[in-house]
């Protein structure tokens, strides 16, 4: 099906982001995906006033994984405010007139294979490597007009699930994979595919961020941990060793360094949503995929 | 929340699910869960990929907390895969669809 964005109607557009806008501005959007009471609701279903996902075609000319993308932003986005302003930025990114449902596929495979944002940039092994390969071939097979059928879908994925059962919890690899498999879907025909994958692809990529900061700083900070934790025991302390607050009276220096580690890993999931933010729009906004 | 998904309470769980046959998903969950919530899209993309293979209901931990007992769900969202009305699969916590379908695939695939 062709669709075609916003049926061709600039006036639809702007008549659409500005009853959004008032709606953002008096609180009346709900974060939660694809929520409708009746009376209101999330972005996605403000904009149909109902939740028929069908009508998002028909009506607004917006393929259905776009649907998922801008009410997934609102909702896993920190800040509510900001969440829901990415969210309607997204339908403004998108040009009038314009079919932007292949926009899903070569996003998917800037998400897996750019040197920059891609999932290959993180991977470990050549095999993670070899099967996003697969992937993109199969993405870019469909951006391209190709026939792929429903059993090489089925097929990647097997291999996918397969090497992140192989990866041990809460790895790295664990969670690259886990932004893999999640891929394995045409956003055509699976309108989950692509917000699935982005919400796969912060974890992945907030994961090796963290320990990439780790693995040069941790080892003395937990080696001091154990040797403060054994000291306590070793003298008989009866409550609960709280071996963070020893690591503040003993070794300032080395609790500073806790400290920012934590905050690091806290804020990089809203880096890596901001960064996604910006690779989609950058998507809606192009025209390379035409 | 798709047409394709039945909202039961623990007065219709057994006649729903165990006694129902064939394969389905239940999924526990609550209002103030935020990960129930994001799930949601994923469940309502997977019953209609699964339509006339894998029935999904969907039942408010809160509201019925007699059949979350009875299964002992500890935390949420809890989906349990009964196939012929035995559990055969569980799934805890927000989960992407590809791993879903994995667990699906796995039960009823012939």
């Amino acid at each position: 099906m062709n669709l075609r964005a916003y049926q061709g109607d600039t006036t639809k557009k702007q008549a659409l982001l500005a009853r959004l806008r008032v709606l953002a501005e008096q609180e009346s959007l709900a974060t939660r995906p694809l929520f409708w009471d009746g009376t209101g609701g999330s972005i996605v279903c403000s904009a149909l006033h109902g939740d028929e996902l069908d009508r998002w075609e028909s009506e607004l000319g917006l393929p259905k994984w776009l649907a998922l993308c801008v009410d997934g932003i609102a909702n896993w986005m920190l800040d509510p405010r900001a969440g829901l302003a990415a969210g309607i930025g997204l339908l403004e990114a998108v040009p009038v007139g314009e079919d932007v449902s292949l926009v899903g596929n070569h996003f998917l495979i800037h998400l897996l294979d750019d040197p920059t944002d891609g999932l290959s940039s993180v991977c470990s092994h050549a095999e993670q490597v070899q099967l996003i390969k697969r992937i993109v071939s199969l993405h870019r097979r469909c951006a391209e007009g190709g026939k792929v059928t429903r059993t090489d879908w089925v097929d990647v994925r097997k291999a996918a699930t397969a090497l992140r059962d192989q990866a041990a919890p809460d790895s790295v690899d664990d969670a690259v994979n886990g932004a893999i498999e999640a891929a394995t879907w045409d956003p055509l025909i699976s309108r989950t595919a692509v917000s699935d994958t982005e919400y796969q692809w912060v974890l992945a990529m907030s994961e090796a961020a963290y320990r990439n900061s780790q693995s040069k700083k941790d080892d003395p900070v937990r080696l001091v941990l154990g040797q403060l934790y054994a000291k306590a025991k070793a003298e008989g302390c009866e409550k609960p060793i709280d071996v963070l607050a020893l690591l503040a009276q003993q070794r300032p220096d080395l609790s500073k360094v806790v400290k920012a580690s934590t905050a690091f890993i806290r804020e990089q999931p809203g880096i890596a949503w901001r960064r996604l933010e910006q690779l989609l729009l950058q998507q809606l906004r192009g025209r390379s995929w035409n | 929340m798709s047409k394709h998904i039945d909202a039961i309470t623990d007065a219709t769980l057994d006649s729903e699910v165990i006694e129902a046959g064939g394969a389905v998903l239940v999924d526990f969950w609550a209002e103030w869960c935020g990960p129930c919530k994001a799930l949601g899209p994923v469940l309502d993309d997977i019953a209609d990929d699964y339509l006339g293979t894998v029935r999904i209901c969907k039942i408010n931990a809160d509201e019925n907390k007699v059949s979350a007992e009875r299964f002992s769900v500890r935390g949420l969202p809890t989906m349990i895969l009964f196939v012929d009305g035995v559990e055969r699969e569980r799934i805890t916590g927000l989960v992407s669809k590809t791993r879903l379908a994995a667990a699906l695939d796995a039960h009823t695939e012939v």
